[in-house]
């Protein structure tokens, strides 16, 4: 049985633990919707680019001269991960559920008899990996200083990943992240980006028109398909900004829900304990009236 | 004709405008009402939208332009107003394809070309705006 004093600390600290995470939660809030206003801003962009360059990917012959960014190495032997994840905790099961994805992954490629390696951007995705797949890291981006994500940053990762692919250490890179689709759901997937893979139902609607190229097609796609890269990198870096954020804040009601829930408890066990002290001081001094 | 300009980041203008001049990687063009549809890239320089009487230039560097049914779309890795346009923006580029260039030489790729023209697209770039 705990005393009065001991309770009354676990009140205060529950309290001040609620303090935080409501405010957490706030600023969370705020933050998911400069994160949400982001990615709405990147979509036209990242749509145009795709369609476009899907409709050059699809109208071009492959030959063996076509890039090599778009119809692979030939081989399907060496997987790169690109594992993109938080530099923050505490935001749910947000970087566990894309780690599982990752893992499943991982899983099923060496079960296959695949090698697989390792990018892993934010820490907390690196640190849940490090235990089983230490030896597939080959590389790894710290964005802990970067308040806001910009298009640079994506550079900087799709650049190292090309730079990787033209010196043949992979055939096929896949990236992973967290699609936000609401601030309760968030779901991680896989993407291919190396070779790229496009959807071509989209495409379709504007090869009817015959375009004119300037250069011709090939060098267009030469100069387009490392950009493709990079614009999926940052849509993948953008979904995942909202998705933390988004699940940062459900995580962090949850939190301060509990914390309410735990305060009411300890609350009233606190005022039985005080009560029944009352009482045993009366009794005492009733009995010991009673024995004069 | 419908013009817009989209950055990664954020779209910069969607407006209609009169004519169109972009720096395209072969030359220069102009794109006037019911050009004929094109795919094309674009080389560092300057972009330069008339509409409704009011010209407003913008400096776009690596992307490309899509022209379909009258309407001009112009997606550009990095593009800024002219006017917010800085030195240290202008420093960094210059930089960064430079740094390609030293790479690529090292590796003696036959990109160096390319690289060696976006180095000096970018300086031909700096006499125009900078003088």
């Amino acid at each position: 049985m705990p005393s009065l004093k001991d309770l009354k600390n676990r009140i205060e600290s529950v309290k001040s633990t609620r303090k935080i995470t409501k405010a957490m939660q706030m600023v969370a809030a705020a933050k998911l919707r400069r994160a949400q206003e982001a990615a709405e801003a990147a979509r036209p962009y990242a749509t145009k680019f795709n369609e476009v360059v899907g409709s050059l990917a699809s109208s071009t012959v492959q030959s063996d001269s076509s890039p090599r960014l778009l119809v692979g190495t030939g081989s399907t032997q060496t997987h790169l991960l690109v594992v993109l994840t938080s530099e923050r905790g505490l935001c749910g099961g947000f970087n566990s559920n894309i780690v599982k994805k990752v893992k499943a992954h991982a899983e099923k490629l060496l079960a296959d008899g695949k090698q697989i390696k390792i990018v892993t951007v934010g820490k907390k995705g690196r640190d849940q990996l490090k235990r089983d797949y230490a030896h597939f890291f080959v590389g790894h981006f710290d964005f802990s200083d970067t308040k806001n994500i910009n298009y640079s940053n994506a550079e900087e990762v799709s650049r190292d990943i090309l730079s990787r692919f033209n010196s043949d250490e992979f055939d096929i890179a896949t990236i992973f992240f967290s699609k936000f689709i609401s601030v309760v759901s968030q779901e991680p997937q896989g993407l291919q980006v190396i070779p790229a893979e496009f959807n071509f139902d989209d495409a379709d609607k504007s090869i009817s028109t015959f375009f004119e190229y300037e250069p011709e097609e090939e060098a267009i796609l030469k100069d387009l398909l490392p950009r493709g890269v990079t614009t999926q990198i940052f849509t993948g870096l953008l979904e995942n900004g909202a998705s933390e954020q988004g699940a940062r804040m459900s995580a962090m009601d949850n939190a301060t829900r509990n914390a309410g829930d735990m305060i009411d408890r300890l609350t009233i066990q606190y005022n039985r304990s005080r009560q029944a002290v009352i009482t045993n001081e009366l009794i005492e001094i009733i009995s010991g009236a009673e024995a004069l | 004709m419908q013009f817009e300009l989209v950055n990664p980041e954020r779209s910069l203008a969607s407006l209609p405008a009169d004519v169109v001049q972009v720096p395209g990687a072969d030359g220069d063009m102009t794109i006037m009402p019911y050009h004929a549809p094109l795919v094309a890239t674009l080389r560092p320089g300057v972009l330069t939208v008339e509409a409704s009487g009011e010209t407003s230039e913008y400096i776009v560097f690596g992307g490309f332009i899509q022209i379909q049914e009258n309407s001009v779309s112009i997606l550009a890795e990095k593009s800024v107003p002219r006017a917010e346009f800085s030195r240290p923006l202008f420093d960094e580029m210059l930089r960064q394809g430079q740094d390609e260039l030293q790479a690529l030489r090292e590796l003696s790729s036959q990109f160096v070309n390319d690289a060696e023209k976006f180095v000096s697209d970018v300086k031909n770039l700096e006499q125009y705006i900078f003088s």
